[in-house]
């Protein structure tokens, strides 16, 4: 009875102390995430390499060692240290490379690792997780001079402030683009604009929501199962930005679904299915896996995906066909998402954070290390090599960039479509819960597509702001 | 009306059995024939179920060997069919080469090994305590034990991560393991069926002098034997599938198993996955699965559902309480020859 009795106090106790702990909350109050350019006084690392003795640091990386990504990862890590043994062999640096697997992994075992002291000096992070990380990184813009980060372009430095803090090196950058069969999309005897025509000329641009439309029709045989686009459902950001609204505000804590805006965006990303422009993508549950290989067999004509698909794509469609004696499947191109009245490329990804519990020296290491990686030979030896875009406009001027822009030009046009940033002033928000809230987001939109396309669009769209809106409210803190 | 004569049976008072003939009317002899009829259609409706629910289980594993000798312009069309246009056995030796498996095999067969090897070391006394033996706490210590068991291991991970990397135990074979040696599936399987053992036999041995460590290791463990086969197996193929849990646990690749491996054959990203050598990755990570399974999967139905041969858990008591006390009496003659060695 004592024993019980004890137990029950325990766990009352306990119980008290989560409560206590999770009543203290971030008493700074932020309107958003600040303006790189004017929030910081620049007072960045020595430059130099001031180190006695030979220095060893970790780095995580969130993708698997097998993977392109993970394997070329390991690649350059060595080139660095092989680099620093023989520049520096009596105070070199060494990077032990450290393949997650997966950012969620990673996430659990920072979470752990940064309390216990164990965490590595650097790590790879999604842009969704750069918010949980805030207070335990440094400053990049202690790192990198003013002008190498102007040399950033400007969406994925956006994606990198949170809380006025640049938190991030953006390293592992993506955008959603349009990617285009033009042989089956010019077969239809309609225009089919290339990037460079729409960058020529924004405003007055015929790459429309109406006209891409009338394009995806015009080459649509549903009968035949040849569809003018395939998307595993609407594309979120885009559906807003391009009419010049966000979804969220720029901390991620409040939504702006329900409205005209958002009414206007589900009737159109509905009408593409009901009047045969794309295949309904709630009726097969391998649906996005489906799309991309009916995308690379010809039967449909441009495909929403991400720019990291892009060389996968290309290597498939164009350079295996080629190297085995054979014609390539079709022509391939992308383009942005049509406007309404505005252009927008979401542009996403990951970066590379530095962590501030470790000692000087090591800090000094990680960061000699993130800057060897930021050099634009470096950079654009990475993106060439994985389909993560360039992240700088040095890095698509070298020689390593060029020479591959000759062979596959599709991530060069990718980057290109990088100044379609927010309008009006917007900028992308960051936020702890704005992954969950987009994860959500995405599964509820497709209540458009259920009951054949015949559910009320005002009643999906409360659906979807009242979950968005409970996610962001349970998990902002 | 034509009668027809059958045989019955009927209790005399006597208690003695005698034939007694009786007679059917068309009636009876008509709701026979439905009867008979029903039984044959619900026969082989249930032959129709089984070969149906069958299908279910053993068309993924088909698929996806198809998946795995498919070319990739056919892989990545994602047919839910079985028809292989072409065959492609290199996809097998690519994904080999891609996965590393050379590399990562031989870390999957050291893990299952260390954990197969040790755990019996820890578990089979642990049961062989809370099923036999009265110390205190024990009933609290158990309930503890099941409370671990409930718990998913997701939801513990950042303190068990917290506590191994703060002892130094990440990225090596020690921490990797540790778990896994006093699994409490393992420690409840085997108090359980330690329980089921009569008592008649334990005393005897105790009357003969006989230690707990003799009864448990003598007595008990041979008498649970298939038991022993089913754990093994269960154990093998948990940590042979072991993803989650090594992917946390290790920094480098030189611990990590074939699991990760195969996963990061999918690519991240988004990327279009290569299929056909996710589908041979998987293929050749199942083969030592499925080989144990078919060698051992008689000792394992029997453990799981029991069967005729089984001599334990609400079997055949008799045989039991003989082969346990044959046990015995071999035990205390090999110790009685050599006392006498020993004196001579």
């Amino acid at each position: 009875m004592r024993l019980k009795r004890k137990y029950l106090l325990i766990f009352l106790v306990s119980l008290s102390l989560f409560a206590l702990v999770s009543c203290g909350g971030d008493d700074e109050e932020y309107e958003g995430n600040g303006e790189i350019y004017v929030d910081k006084k620049w007072d960045i690392y020595p430059t130099t390499h001031d180190f006695t003795k030979p220095v060893e640091i970790n780095f995580w990386s969130a993708n698997s060692a097998v993977d392109i990504h993970g394997s070329t990862m390991a690649d350059m890590v060595e080139m660095f240290n092989e680099y620093q043994r023989k520049t520096y062999p009596d105070s070199y640096i060494k990077v032990n490379p450290s393949f997650q697997g997966g950012y969620i992994v990673q996430n659990t075992k920072l979470q752990a690792a940064i309390p216990a002291g164990t965490n590595p000096e650097l790590a790879m992070v999604g842009v969704s997780s750069f918010s949980i990380y805030v207070d335990n990184v440094i400053d990049q813009r202690q790192i990198f001079t003013y002008d190498q980060i102007r040399d950033i372009y400007e969406g994925f430095l956006q994606f990198a402030m949170y809380r006025n803090k640049f938190v991030a090196y953006p390293y592992f950058a993506a955008t959603n683009l349009l990617v285009v069969n033009r042989t089956m999309m010019e077969a239809t005897g309609m225009h089919v604009p290339t990037p460079d025509e729409i960058l020529a000329d924004r405003e007055n641009s015929i790459w429309t929501w109406d006209y891409a439309k009338q394009l995806w029709k015009a080459a649509s045989k549903p009968e035949e199962g040849i569809y003018g686009l395939a998307s595993g459902g609407p594309a979120l950001y885009e559906a807003y930005y391009t009419q010049g609204v966000p979804i969220y505000n720029e901390t991620a804590t409040e939504q702006y679904i329900n409205n005209e805006y958002g009414k206007r965006a589900f009737e159109y990303w509905r009408s593409l299915v009901v009047e045969g422009c794309m295949l309904n993508p709630v009726l097969d549950p391998n649906h996005g896996t489906k799309i991309q290989g009916a995308f690379s067999t010809g039967t449909v004509g441009m495909y929403f995906a991400s720019s990291s698909s892009l060389k996968t794509i290309f290597e498939n469609v164009y350079e295996n066909q080629v190297a085995s004696g054979n014609e390539p499947l079709f022509e391939l191109d992308v383009l942005p998402h049509p406007r309404n009245p505005y252009f927008y490329s979401n542009q996403s990804g990951g970066g590379i954070i530095v962590f501030n519990n470790k000692s000087d020296v090591k800090i000094r290491a990680a960061v000699e290390f993130l800057r060897w990686l930021q050099a634009p030979e470096q950079s654009a030896y990475y993106s060439t090599r994985t389909g993560y875009l360039a992240t700088t406009r040095s890095a698509t001027q070298t020689k390593t960039w060029t020479d591959y822009a000759q062979i596959n030009p599709l991530l060069d046009r990718a980057i290109s479509l990088m100044v379609l940033t927010p309008v009006n002033g917007l900028k992308i928000p960051i936020g702890r819960a704005k992954a969950l809230a987009d994860d959500d987001f995405s599964k509820y939109i497709k209540g458009i597509y259920y009951d054949d396309c015949t559910r009320n669009i005002d009643e999906v769209l409360r659906e979807c702001a009242e979950r968005v809106a409970y996610i962001l409210e349970s998990n902002s803190w | 009306m034509e009668l027809e004569k059958v045989f019955d049976v009927t209790v005399e008072e006597d208690h003695s059995y005698a034939p007694v003939i009786t007679t059917l009317t068309d009636r009876q002899k008509r709701i026979i024939k439905i009867r008979k009829r029903i039984k044959y259609c619900l026969k082989i409706i249930n032959y129709l179920l089984l070969i149906g629910v069958g299908l279910t289980f053993v068309y993924p594993f088909v698929w996806m060997f198809v998946m795995s000798v498919r070319s990739y312009d056919e892989s990545i069309l994602f047919s839910g069919g079985l028809w292989v246009n072409e065959w492609h056995w290199e996809n097998y030796v690519e994904a080999w080469n891609r996965a590393q498996f050379s590399k990562y095999l031989g870390n999957s067969i050291t893990y299952a090994a260390l954990v197969l090897g040790l755990q019996y070391f820890f578990i089979v006394p642990a049961a062989y305590a809370f099923a036999r033996m009265e110390f205190k706490g024990k009933g609290f210590l158990f309930q503890l034990k099941q409370l671990g068991m409930m718990l998913p291991g997701e939801a513990t991970l950042i303190p068990v991560y917290f506590f191994y990397s703060k002892l130094g135990l990440v990225d090596t074979w020690t921490g990797l393991v540790l778990p896994s040696l006093f699994s409490m599936f393992g420690i409840y399987m085997f108090t359980n069926n330690f329980k089921t053992i009569p008592q008649d036999i334990i005393e005897s041995a105790l009357i003969d002098k006989a230690k707990n460590r003799q009864i448990m290791l003598r007595i008990m463990v041979p008498m649970i034997f298939p038991v022993f086969v089913t754990h093994f197996l269960l154990t093998f193929i948990s940590n042979w599938n072991s993803y989650y849990w090594v992917l946390v646990m290790t920094n480098s690749e030189k611990l990590k198993t074939l699991p990760v491996a195969v996963k990061g054959l999918l690519k991240a990203d988004g990327i279009l996955p290569p299929w056909h050598l996710v589908m041979a990755g998987n293929i050749m990570q199942l083969a030592p699965i499925l080989i144990m399974y078919i060698l051992g999967n008689q000792q394992m139905k029997r453990a799981m559902i029991g069967g005729r041969k089984i001599k334990f858990a609400g079997g055949d008591k008799e045989s039991l309480i003989k082969r346990g006390v044959k046990a015995l009496v071999r035990k205390l003659n090999r110790t009685s020859k050599e006392v006498i060695f020993k004196e001579r």
